[in-house]
Protein backbone atom coordinates (compact mmCIF):
# COMPACT_ATOMS: atom_id res chain seq x y z
CA UNK A 1 0.00 0.00 0.00
CA UNK A 2 1.07 3.20 -0.73
CA UNK A 3 2.52 5.77 2.02
CA UNK A 4 2.25 9.43 1.82
CA UNK A 5 5.54 10.64 3.66
CA UNK A 6 4.30 13.53 5.58
CA UNK A 7 2.10 11.13 7.33
CA UNK A 8 -1.08 12.95 6.98
CA UNK A 9 -2.54 9.72 5.12
CA UNK A 10 -0.08 7.20 6.34
CA UNK A 11 -2.70 4.75 7.35
CA UNK A 12 -4.64 2.90 5.00
CA UNK A 13 -7.84 2.41 7.55
CA UNK A 14 -7.41 6.75 7.55
CA UNK A 15 -8.26 6.67 4.15
CA UNK A 16 -11.06 4.12 3.93
CA UNK A 17 -12.91 6.08 7.02
CA UNK A 18 -12.87 9.18 4.57
CA UNK A 19 -14.15 7.24 1.54
CA UNK A 20 -16.92 6.36 4.09
CA UNK A 21 -17.31 9.77 4.94
CA UNK A 22 -17.39 11.03 1.50
CA UNK A 23 -19.72 8.21 0.06
CA UNK A 24 -22.21 8.87 2.63
CA UNK A 25 -21.51 12.76 2.24
CA UNK A 26 -22.91 12.31 -1.15
CA UNK A 27 -25.27 10.10 -0.13
CA UNK A 28 -26.75 12.83 2.10
CA UNK A 29 -26.54 14.97 -0.94
CA UNK A 30 -30.49 13.13 -1.95
CA UNK A 31 -33.51 14.77 -0.15
CA UNK A 32 -35.65 11.88 0.49
CA UNK A 33 -39.51 13.02 1.18
CA UNK A 34 -42.97 10.62 2.32
CA UNK A 35 -45.79 12.79 1.91
CA UNK A 36 -48.09 12.49 5.07
CA UNK A 37 -51.24 10.57 5.02
CA UNK A 38 -53.88 12.38 7.30
CA UNK A 39 -56.39 13.79 5.26
CA UNK A 40 -59.76 15.39 7.05
CA UNK A 41 -63.31 14.27 6.49
CA UNK A 42 -64.72 16.23 3.84
CA UNK A 43 -68.20 18.21 4.79
CA UNK A 44 -70.18 17.42 2.20
CA UNK A 45 -73.23 15.57 1.29
CA UNK A 46 -73.05 12.34 -0.22
CA UNK A 47 -74.08 11.46 -3.84
CA UNK A 48 -76.62 9.14 -4.44
CA UNK A 49 -73.72 6.62 -6.19
CA UNK A 50 -72.16 3.62 -4.92
CA UNK A 51 -68.51 3.68 -6.18
CA UNK A 52 -66.12 0.95 -7.12
CA UNK A 53 -62.23 2.14 -6.63
CA UNK A 54 -59.60 1.19 -8.65
CA UNK A 55 -56.49 1.76 -7.45
CA UNK A 56 -53.49 0.29 -8.64
CA UNK A 57 -50.46 0.20 -8.06
CA UNK A 58 -49.21 3.09 -10.15
CA UNK A 59 -51.36 5.18 -8.23
CA UNK A 60 -50.90 3.86 -4.36
CA UNK A 61 -46.97 3.37 -5.21
CA UNK A 62 -46.29 6.46 -6.93
CA UNK A 63 -42.97 7.82 -6.19
CA UNK A 64 -41.49 10.94 -7.76
CA UNK A 65 -37.92 11.09 -8.65
CA UNK A 66 -36.12 13.96 -10.11
CA UNK A 67 -32.11 14.53 -10.68
CA UNK A 68 -31.40 17.89 -10.88
CA UNK A 69 -27.96 19.98 -11.57
CA UNK A 70 -26.75 21.96 -8.98
CA UNK A 71 -29.32 20.39 -6.43
CA UNK A 72 -29.92 17.51 -4.45
CA UNK A 73 -31.66 14.60 -5.85
CA UNK A 74 -35.03 14.32 -4.70
CA UNK A 75 -37.70 11.73 -4.22
CA UNK A 76 -41.40 12.28 -3.20
CA UNK A 77 -43.24 9.25 -2.14
CA UNK A 78 -47.33 10.34 -3.05
CA UNK A 79 -48.13 6.94 -3.05
CA UNK A 80 -49.43 6.24 0.76
CA UNK A 81 -50.80 10.12 0.95
CA UNK A 82 -52.67 9.13 -2.80
CA UNK A 83 -54.76 5.86 -1.29
CA UNK A 84 -55.59 7.37 1.74
CA UNK A 85 -56.97 11.03 0.80
CA UNK A 86 -58.53 9.43 -2.50
CA UNK A 87 -60.71 6.93 0.05
CA UNK A 88 -61.31 9.40 2.99
CA UNK A 89 -63.06 11.42 0.19
CA UNK A 90 -64.74 8.64 -1.69
CA UNK A 91 -66.47 7.43 1.99
CA UNK A 92 -68.23 10.91 2.42
CA UNK A 93 -68.70 11.81 -1.65
CA UNK A 94 -70.40 8.62 -2.45
CA UNK A 95 -73.09 6.50 -0.78
CA UNK A 96 -71.01 3.75 -0.50
CA UNK A 97 -67.55 2.65 -1.92
CA UNK A 98 -65.51 -0.51 -2.19
CA UNK A 99 -61.96 -1.27 -3.72
CA UNK A 100 -62.51 -3.49 -7.26
CA UNK A 101 -59.54 -5.03 -8.95
CA UNK A 102 -60.65 -4.15 -12.58
CA UNK A 103 -63.20 -2.55 -14.30
CA UNK A 104 -64.38 -6.17 -15.95
CA UNK A 105 -64.56 -7.27 -12.41
CA UNK A 106 -66.21 -4.23 -10.58
CA UNK A 107 -69.96 -5.87 -10.85
CA UNK A 108 -68.46 -9.49 -9.63
CA UNK A 109 -66.31 -7.36 -6.46
CA UNK A 110 -69.34 -5.25 -5.82
CA UNK A 111 -73.02 -6.16 -7.25
CA UNK A 112 -74.43 -2.81 -6.79
CA UNK A 113 -71.79 -0.66 -8.32
CA UNK A 114 -73.06 2.41 -10.14
CA UNK A 115 -69.58 3.52 -11.14
CA UNK A 116 -66.24 2.79 -11.39
CA UNK A 117 -63.39 5.53 -10.22
CA UNK A 118 -59.93 5.04 -11.48
CA UNK A 119 -57.44 7.87 -10.12
CA UNK A 120 -53.95 8.22 -12.13
CA UNK A 121 -51.47 10.95 -11.69
CA UNK A 122 -50.01 12.37 -14.70
CA UNK A 123 -47.52 15.03 -14.04
CA UNK A 124 -45.40 15.80 -10.48
CA UNK A 125 -43.53 18.99 -11.04
CA UNK A 126 -41.89 20.92 -8.24
CA UNK A 127 -39.44 24.29 -7.49
CA UNK A 128 -37.49 25.13 -4.64
CA UNK A 129 -36.78 28.79 -3.93
CA UNK A 130 -32.79 28.86 -5.68
CA UNK A 131 -35.04 27.90 -8.82
CA UNK A 132 -37.95 29.93 -8.41
CA UNK A 133 -36.97 32.92 -7.22
CA UNK A 134 -39.42 32.91 -4.01
CA UNK A 135 -39.31 32.26 -0.80
CA UNK A 136 -41.86 28.99 -0.87
CA UNK A 137 -41.88 26.25 -2.24
CA UNK A 138 -44.10 24.62 -4.83
CA UNK A 139 -45.41 21.72 -6.11
CA UNK A 140 -47.54 20.33 -9.01
CA UNK A 141 -49.63 17.55 -8.96
CA UNK A 142 -52.16 16.75 -12.02
CA UNK A 143 -53.93 14.34 -12.15
CA UNK A 144 -56.58 11.76 -14.40
CA UNK A 145 -59.69 10.25 -12.81
CA UNK A 146 -61.38 7.90 -15.11
CA UNK A 147 -65.00 7.39 -14.65
CA UNK A 148 -66.44 4.12 -15.95
CA UNK A 149 -69.93 2.54 -15.85
CA UNK A 150 -70.00 -0.72 -14.43
CA UNK A 151 -70.19 -2.51 -18.21
CA UNK A 152 -66.82 -0.76 -18.82
CA UNK A 153 -67.72 1.70 -20.71
CA UNK A 154 -65.50 5.32 -20.16
CA UNK A 155 -67.75 8.09 -19.38
CA UNK A 156 -64.59 10.42 -19.14
CA UNK A 157 -61.39 10.91 -18.08
CA UNK A 158 -61.17 14.37 -15.84
CA UNK A 159 -58.17 16.22 -15.33
CA UNK A 160 -57.70 17.83 -12.08
CA UNK A 161 -54.78 19.91 -11.73
CA UNK A 162 -53.52 20.81 -8.38
CA UNK A 163 -50.90 23.08 -6.84
CA UNK A 164 -49.14 23.51 -3.19
CA UNK A 165 -47.19 25.84 -1.66
CA UNK A 166 -45.13 26.44 1.65
CA UNK A 167 -42.44 28.97 2.95
CA UNK A 168 -39.52 27.76 4.34
CA UNK A 169 -40.00 29.21 7.70
CA UNK A 170 -38.52 26.83 10.19
CA UNK A 171 -38.60 24.08 7.68
CA UNK A 172 -35.96 21.82 6.23
CA UNK A 173 -36.45 21.86 2.24
CA UNK A 174 -37.56 18.17 2.69
CA UNK A 175 -40.40 19.66 5.35
CA UNK A 176 -41.35 22.26 3.02
CA UNK A 177 -41.37 20.00 0.04
CA UNK A 178 -43.44 17.38 2.26
CA UNK A 179 -45.77 20.38 3.04
CA UNK A 180 -46.17 21.78 -0.49
CA UNK A 181 -46.77 18.19 -1.46
CA UNK A 182 -49.76 17.80 0.97
CA UNK A 183 -51.38 20.77 0.58
CA UNK A 184 -51.38 20.15 -3.32
CA UNK A 185 -53.21 16.45 -2.38
CA UNK A 186 -55.94 18.72 -0.19
CA UNK A 187 -56.35 21.01 -3.15
CA UNK A 188 -57.20 18.13 -5.56
CA UNK A 189 -59.30 16.81 -3.41
CA UNK A 190 -61.03 19.86 -2.37
CA UNK A 191 -61.82 20.16 -6.66
CA UNK A 192 -62.89 16.81 -6.52
CA UNK A 193 -64.89 17.28 -3.78
CA UNK A 194 -66.72 20.34 -5.32
CA UNK A 195 -66.81 19.22 -8.64
CA UNK A 196 -67.43 15.86 -8.71
CA UNK A 197 -70.85 15.90 -9.40
CA UNK A 198 -70.85 19.45 -12.08
CA UNK A 199 -68.97 17.40 -14.59
CA UNK A 200 -71.17 17.47 -17.42
CA UNK A 201 -70.64 13.68 -18.43
CA UNK A 202 -70.88 12.49 -14.78
CA UNK A 203 -74.10 14.46 -14.46
CA UNK A 204 -75.73 13.01 -17.72
CA UNK A 205 -74.33 9.47 -17.06
CA UNK A 206 -74.87 8.85 -13.21
CA UNK A 207 -77.21 11.75 -11.62
CA UNK A 208 -79.67 12.31 -14.43
CA UNK A 209 -82.81 11.03 -12.51
CA UNK A 210 -82.14 12.87 -9.49
CA UNK A 211 -80.03 16.13 -10.96
CA UNK A 212 -81.61 19.20 -10.20
CA UNK A 213 -82.07 17.69 -6.57
CA UNK A 214 -78.66 16.47 -5.66
CA UNK A 215 -76.84 19.73 -7.96
CA UNK A 216 -78.38 22.52 -5.78
CA UNK A 217 -77.39 20.78 -2.24
CA UNK A 218 -73.94 20.29 -3.29
CA UNK A 219 -73.50 23.70 -4.71
CA UNK B 1 -15.29 65.03 21.22
CA UNK B 2 -12.10 65.00 22.77
CA UNK B 3 -10.69 61.59 20.94
CA UNK B 4 -11.64 59.89 23.40
CA UNK B 5 -13.10 56.51 22.37
CA UNK B 6 -15.82 55.80 24.73
CA UNK B 7 -17.02 59.47 24.15
CA UNK B 8 -17.65 58.78 20.67
CA UNK B 9 -19.28 55.78 21.24
CA UNK B 10 -21.73 56.42 23.98
CA UNK B 11 -22.59 59.71 21.76
CA UNK B 12 -23.56 57.02 18.67
CA UNK B 13 -25.26 54.71 21.49
CA UNK B 14 -27.63 57.78 22.60
CA UNK B 15 -28.10 59.30 19.25
CA UNK B 16 -29.28 55.85 18.36
CA UNK B 17 -31.55 55.54 21.39
CA UNK B 18 -33.02 58.96 19.66
CA UNK B 19 -33.19 57.69 16.18
CA UNK B 20 -34.37 53.95 17.26
CA UNK B 21 -37.77 55.41 18.07
CA UNK B 22 -38.31 57.02 14.94
CA UNK B 23 -41.42 54.64 13.61
CA UNK B 24 -44.40 56.16 12.16
CA UNK B 25 -47.44 54.41 12.49
CA UNK B 26 -50.94 54.74 11.33
CA UNK B 27 -54.22 52.93 12.57
CA UNK B 28 -57.39 53.05 10.42
CA UNK B 29 -60.96 51.34 11.32
CA UNK B 30 -63.76 51.04 8.86
CA UNK B 31 -67.01 49.53 10.98
CA UNK B 32 -69.62 48.58 8.96
CA UNK B 33 -72.02 46.56 11.58
CA UNK B 34 -72.12 46.38 15.80
CA UNK B 35 -69.55 43.86 16.68
CA UNK B 36 -69.17 42.15 20.23
CA UNK B 37 -68.27 39.02 21.14
CA UNK B 38 -69.82 36.32 23.58
CA UNK B 39 -68.02 34.23 26.10
CA UNK B 40 -67.64 30.78 24.57
CA UNK B 41 -67.15 32.37 21.06
CA UNK B 42 -63.81 32.39 19.41
CA UNK B 43 -62.43 33.83 16.21
CA UNK B 44 -60.30 32.44 13.55
CA UNK B 45 -57.25 34.22 11.61
CA UNK B 46 -56.63 33.17 8.19
CA UNK B 47 -53.73 34.42 6.07
CA UNK B 48 -55.05 35.56 2.44
CA UNK B 49 -54.49 32.46 0.46
CA UNK B 50 -51.47 32.95 -2.03
CA UNK B 51 -54.43 32.57 -4.52
CA UNK B 52 -55.17 36.23 -4.35
CA UNK B 53 -51.71 36.91 -4.18
CA UNK B 54 -48.47 36.98 -2.07
CA UNK B 55 -49.54 35.38 1.16
CA UNK B 56 -49.01 37.15 4.89
CA UNK B 57 -46.19 36.00 6.83
CA UNK B 58 -46.79 33.48 8.66
CA UNK B 59 -44.42 35.03 12.11
CA UNK B 60 -46.94 37.86 11.38
CA UNK B 61 -49.92 35.54 11.55
CA UNK B 62 -48.56 34.04 14.81
CA UNK B 63 -47.76 37.17 16.26
CA UNK B 64 -50.76 38.71 15.50
CA UNK B 65 -52.76 35.23 17.24
CA UNK B 66 -50.31 35.28 20.05
CA UNK B 67 -51.14 39.33 20.56
CA UNK B 68 -54.77 38.84 20.76
CA UNK B 69 -54.64 35.72 23.17
CA UNK B 70 -52.29 37.63 25.41
CA UNK B 71 -53.58 37.86 29.17
CA UNK B 72 -56.62 36.86 31.08
CA UNK B 73 -58.89 38.84 28.89
CA UNK B 74 -57.62 38.12 25.61
CA UNK B 75 -59.52 36.61 22.71
CA UNK B 76 -60.63 32.77 21.91
CA UNK B 77 -58.52 32.09 18.69
CA UNK B 78 -59.50 28.91 17.22
CA UNK B 79 -56.30 27.26 15.33
CA UNK B 80 -56.59 27.98 11.32
CA UNK B 81 -55.08 24.45 10.74
CA UNK B 82 -57.84 22.74 13.03
CA UNK B 83 -60.74 25.04 11.23
CA UNK B 84 -59.77 24.39 7.52
CA UNK B 85 -60.09 20.83 8.18
CA UNK B 86 -62.73 21.01 10.36
CA UNK B 87 -64.61 22.65 7.24
CA UNK B 88 -62.78 21.10 4.36
CA UNK B 89 -62.69 21.31 2.04
CA UNK B 90 -64.72 24.84 1.53
CA UNK B 91 -61.62 26.86 3.10
CA UNK B 92 -58.82 25.21 0.85
CA UNK B 93 -56.48 28.37 -0.91
CA UNK B 94 -58.62 27.27 -4.31
CA UNK B 95 -62.42 27.10 -2.22
CA UNK B 96 -62.25 29.40 0.57
CA UNK B 97 -65.02 32.35 -0.08
CA UNK B 98 -63.53 35.51 -1.56
CA UNK B 99 -65.76 37.75 0.01
CA UNK B 100 -68.17 38.55 2.24
CA UNK B 101 -70.50 38.49 -0.43
CA UNK B 102 -69.96 34.64 -0.78
CA UNK B 103 -70.81 34.17 3.01
CA UNK B 104 -74.10 33.07 2.64
CA UNK B 105 -73.84 30.87 0.03
CA UNK B 106 -71.44 28.96 2.41
CA UNK B 107 -73.06 28.61 5.51
CA UNK B 108 -76.11 27.63 3.18
CA UNK B 109 -73.97 24.40 1.71
CA UNK B 110 -75.03 21.42 3.93
CA UNK B 111 -73.19 20.90 7.70
CA UNK B 112 -71.59 24.18 6.83
CA UNK B 113 -73.29 26.23 9.42
CA UNK B 114 -73.80 23.71 12.15
CA UNK B 115 -69.93 22.73 11.94
CA UNK B 116 -69.53 26.79 12.56
CA UNK B 117 -71.93 27.05 15.11
CA UNK B 118 -70.66 23.85 17.00
CA UNK B 119 -67.22 25.48 17.44
CA UNK B 120 -68.29 28.57 18.47
CA UNK B 121 -66.42 30.35 16.02
CA UNK B 122 -67.92 33.53 15.89
CA UNK B 123 -65.51 35.50 13.64
CA UNK B 124 -63.23 35.12 10.47
CA UNK B 125 -59.83 37.36 10.62
CA UNK B 126 -58.90 37.91 7.09
CA UNK B 127 -55.00 39.00 7.34
CA UNK B 128 -53.54 40.48 3.92
CA UNK B 129 -50.54 42.20 3.57
CA UNK B 130 -46.56 42.53 3.91
CA UNK B 131 -43.69 44.34 4.81
CA UNK B 132 -41.20 45.76 1.85
CA UNK B 133 -37.71 47.84 2.17
CA UNK B 134 -38.88 51.37 0.62
CA UNK B 135 -35.48 53.18 0.59
CA UNK B 136 -31.92 52.98 1.37
CA UNK B 137 -28.47 53.69 1.37
CA UNK B 138 -25.10 54.99 3.03
CA UNK B 139 -21.72 53.58 3.17
CA UNK B 140 -19.11 52.24 5.32
CA UNK B 141 -15.95 51.38 5.58
CA UNK B 142 -13.54 48.72 7.51
CA UNK B 143 -10.25 48.19 7.85
CA UNK B 144 -8.10 45.59 9.99
CA UNK B 145 -4.63 45.95 11.23
CA UNK B 146 -2.29 44.07 13.25
CA UNK B 147 -3.72 44.52 16.56
CA UNK B 148 -6.61 47.15 15.52
CA UNK B 149 -10.00 46.87 13.89
CA UNK B 150 -12.91 49.27 13.33
CA UNK B 151 -15.25 50.54 10.70
CA UNK B 152 -16.33 54.29 9.80
CA UNK B 153 -19.33 54.98 8.21
CA UNK B 154 -23.26 55.63 8.19
CA UNK B 155 -25.95 52.70 6.64
CA UNK B 156 -29.70 53.03 6.53
CA UNK B 157 -32.90 51.22 4.74
CA UNK B 158 -36.20 51.88 5.60
CA UNK B 159 -39.15 49.50 5.65
CA UNK B 160 -42.67 49.74 5.13
CA UNK B 161 -45.60 47.30 6.88
CA UNK B 162 -48.84 47.51 5.72
CA UNK B 163 -51.22 44.86 6.62
CA UNK B 164 -55.11 44.54 6.58
CA UNK B 165 -57.60 42.67 8.68
CA UNK B 166 -60.87 41.93 7.37
CA UNK B 167 -63.62 40.57 9.57
CA UNK B 168 -66.57 38.81 8.55
CA UNK B 169 -69.14 38.15 11.16
CA UNK B 170 -69.78 34.32 10.62
CA UNK B 171 -72.74 34.35 12.96
CA UNK B 172 -75.12 37.12 10.77
CA UNK B 173 -72.93 36.22 7.23
CA UNK B 174 -71.80 40.25 7.07
CA UNK B 175 -68.65 41.83 6.43
CA UNK B 176 -68.04 43.46 10.12
CA UNK B 177 -65.74 45.71 8.66
CA UNK B 178 -61.54 46.07 8.42
CA UNK B 179 -58.65 47.33 10.48
CA UNK B 180 -55.69 48.64 8.36
CA UNK B 181 -52.21 49.45 10.51
CA UNK B 182 -49.21 51.01 8.27
CA UNK B 183 -45.87 51.70 9.88
CA UNK B 184 -42.97 53.21 8.36
CA UNK B 185 -39.79 52.85 10.36
CA UNK B 186 -36.17 53.47 9.50
CA UNK B 187 -32.90 51.29 10.30
CA UNK B 188 -29.52 52.83 10.80
CA UNK B 189 -26.12 51.01 11.43
CA UNK B 190 -24.12 54.17 12.41
CA UNK B 191 -20.24 52.66 12.94
CA UNK B 192 -17.65 54.68 14.72
CA UNK B 193 -14.67 52.18 14.97
CA UNK B 194 -17.86 49.66 16.54
CA UNK B 195 -21.01 49.40 14.08
CA UNK B 196 -23.94 49.35 15.92
CA UNK B 197 -27.28 48.33 14.52
CA UNK B 198 -29.72 50.37 15.29
CA UNK B 199 -33.47 48.33 13.42
CA UNK B 200 -36.81 49.67 13.79
CA UNK B 201 -38.90 46.34 14.00
CA UNK B 202 -41.88 47.81 11.85
CA UNK B 203 -43.54 44.19 11.66
CA UNK B 204 -43.61 44.14 15.11
CA UNK B 205 -45.12 47.23 15.72
CA UNK B 206 -47.54 46.78 12.92
CA UNK B 207 -48.40 43.43 14.49
CA UNK B 208 -48.82 45.39 17.79
CA UNK B 209 -50.95 47.98 16.16
CA UNK B 210 -53.07 45.75 14.15
CA UNK B 211 -53.88 43.26 17.61
CA UNK B 212 -54.52 46.14 19.53
CA UNK B 213 -56.87 47.64 17.28
CA UNK B 214 -59.00 44.24 16.26
CA UNK B 215 -59.12 42.93 19.78
CA UNK B 216 -61.19 46.77 20.00
CA UNK B 217 -63.40 45.86 17.33
CA UNK B 218 -64.27 42.69 18.29
CA UNK B 219 -65.42 43.43 21.42
CA UNK B 220 -66.64 46.20 20.18
CA UNK B 221 -65.38 48.71 22.63
CA UNK B 222 -63.28 51.94 21.61
CA UNK B 223 -59.64 51.08 21.29
CA UNK B 224 -57.59 51.78 23.68
CA UNK B 225 -55.43 55.13 23.72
Amino acid sequence: METISNGDLRLPGRRLAIAVLLALAVAGCGGEVVVRQTFPAALVQSLPLRAGLLLDETFVGYVHREERKGDRDWSIALGDANREWIRSLADRLFAATQDVTSVANARNEMPTVDLVLQPAIDTVEFSVPRQSATDHYAVWIRYNFSVYKPDGELVTRWRVSAYGQSGDEGLSAAEALERAAYIAMRDAAATVATGFARQKKIKTAFLQSSLDETVEQSD
Amino acid sequence: MNGHPAIGVLTVLGLGALLAGCLTSRVEELKNTATGIDAGESIVILSASYHKGKAVEEDFVGCVREQLTRGDSGLAVYPEQQFADDLFPWFEPRTAPQSPTDLPELLAKPGVAERVSGKGIRYLVWLNGGTEQTGGGGSMSCAIGIGVAGCIGFGWWENESKYDAAVWDLRNATDAGTVRANVNGTSMVPALIIPIPLIARVKTAACEDIAGQLAAFIRGSAPDG
